[in-house]
């Protein structure tokens, strides 16, 4: 089935919840693994997000205008002896995207007391 | 690093290289280098423990994700491509849609033949009722390719699967069809020159455009059913026996009919087609 034009998958919804709060949190750049460790922390799971799952999301995020990303400074890699790391940051719209979501799920879990949001 | 890491760390890699063969280079670049960014991080982080089984776990996991992102990537630079190029130039003939087609009309033709001939008893039936289903699937991928290349794609390979289980002798045509569903599903790509060239789902009018691969199909099938016999010589009529009643005498034969059959059946094709478009030439030149 494809998505519809505009819509938010449950993880991209769980994503921009977790990089709101870091951004609340003070880091407002994260890089793939740190979001991994992140998400997992806040969802509670056992296991990291995949590899394909993860960076296939986030992607698609950019691409909507949910999030924005730019690679490191190549001279701080080298500094620290390590690849550089591709940066995110959530944009305006992905933060009016999520309100919107919470919102939606706030509606319908008065319909449905069983539902709740991410 | 433990030996369980790098080998996994390994794996990994290849993969990465292999699902993001034959896309845009700037796609392909960013997900090497985010994904080498990511091991790195993981293999150093201290909360980590059992680093090589998540990074495994992580991996598996993400394997139908990254064959999804991959085909999207494939459609997306297609379809930039043909907004800035005629798309008689972009779209290229798919050169195993004919032998496909050409197959499961003769499979179906062979099993309708087989039993109207009576070669029910012996089980011939459920051959033929394989046969019967394998050129369905067949057909019904060919059909979808236009529509959903992806979707089609696989459905043509589990028909090429589904002949190879029905008539073991049929596998080379599989290998064939199998080959041509993972070029068109974007599995497989191709270079030429600095640009990769992504081989698009067939559309009607290229069927058509280059009707002499339908001869080239037919006689590729024509040399399979001569190599699928000198292979196995033993299942000529002559060596079966009553202690060996020869289930093989019938698939035998059967490979020998399908494989000049579906010969029969391109070269008739490929006539008329090259027939109807040199009319269609001509009477545009006059007019």
């Amino acid at each position: 089935m494809r998505r519809k034009p505009g819509a938010i998958l449950p993880l991209e919804a769980s994503i921009l919840e977790t990089v709101i709060g870091l951004s609340r949190a003070g880091v407002e750049q994260f890089h793939g693994f740190q979001l991994a460790k992140q998400l997992r922390s806040d969802e509670g799971q056992r296991a990291l997000t995949a590899h394909g799952t993860l960076y296939k999301a986030l992607t698609r995020m950019e691409k909507a205008g949910l999030l924005d990303s730019v690679w490191e400074d190549p001279d701080i890699a080298v500094e620290e002896g390590r690849p550089r790391r591709r940066l995110y940051s959530v944009t305006s719209k992905g933060r009016v995207a999520l309100a919107e979501v919470k919102a939606e799920m706030a509606g319908l879990s008065k319909l449905d007391p069983g539902l709740s949001g991410p | 690093m433990t030996g369980a890491e790098t080998a996994v760390v390994r794996v990994v890699r290849s993969w990465a290289r292999f699902y993001t063969r034959g896309l845009p280079v700037g796609d392909r670049e960013r997900r090497r280098l985010e994904l080498e960014s990511d091991l790195w991080e993981h293999l150093h982080d201290p909360d980590e423990q059992v680093i090589a089984r998540s990074v495994l776990g992580r991996f598996l996991r993400g394997i139908p994700a990254d064959v999804r992102w991959r085909y999207r990537t494939l459609l997306d630079s297609r379809g930039a491509r043909q907004r800035s190029h005629d798309m008689t130039t972009t779209t290229r003939f798919q050169w195993w849609t004919p032998t496909t087609v050409v197959i499961g009309v003769s499979l179906i033709a062979l099993a309708l033949l087989g039993l109207g001939f009576g070669e029910t008893e012996s089980g011939g039936w459920i051959i033929a009722l394989g046969w019967l289903t394998a050129a369905t699937v067949l057909l019904a991928g060919v059909a979808m390719l236009r529509w959903r290349p992806l979707i089609g794609s696989w459905t043509v390979i589990a028909g090429a699967v589904l002949l190879a289980l029905a008539e073991p002798l049929a596998a080379p045509l599989s290998v064939v069809v199998i080959i041509g569903g993972l070029w068109s599903g974007g599995l497989v790509t191709s270079r030429r020159g600095a640009e990769t060239t992504i081989t698009l789902a067939p559309r009607q009018s290229a069927l058509t455009e280059r009707w002499y691969l339908w001869l080239v199909a037919a006689a590729a099938l024509g040399a399979i059913g001569f190599i699928v016999l000198l292979v196995w010589p033993s299942v000529t009529p002559e060596n079966c026996t009553e202690a060996n009643p020869c289930w093989q005498d019938s698939a035998a034969w059967a490979a020998w009919i399908l494989s000049w059959m579906a010969a029969l059946v391109s070269g008739v094709i490929g006539l008329i087609l090259g027939g109807l478009r040199m009319l269609v030439r001509h009477r545009t030149r006059l007019a």
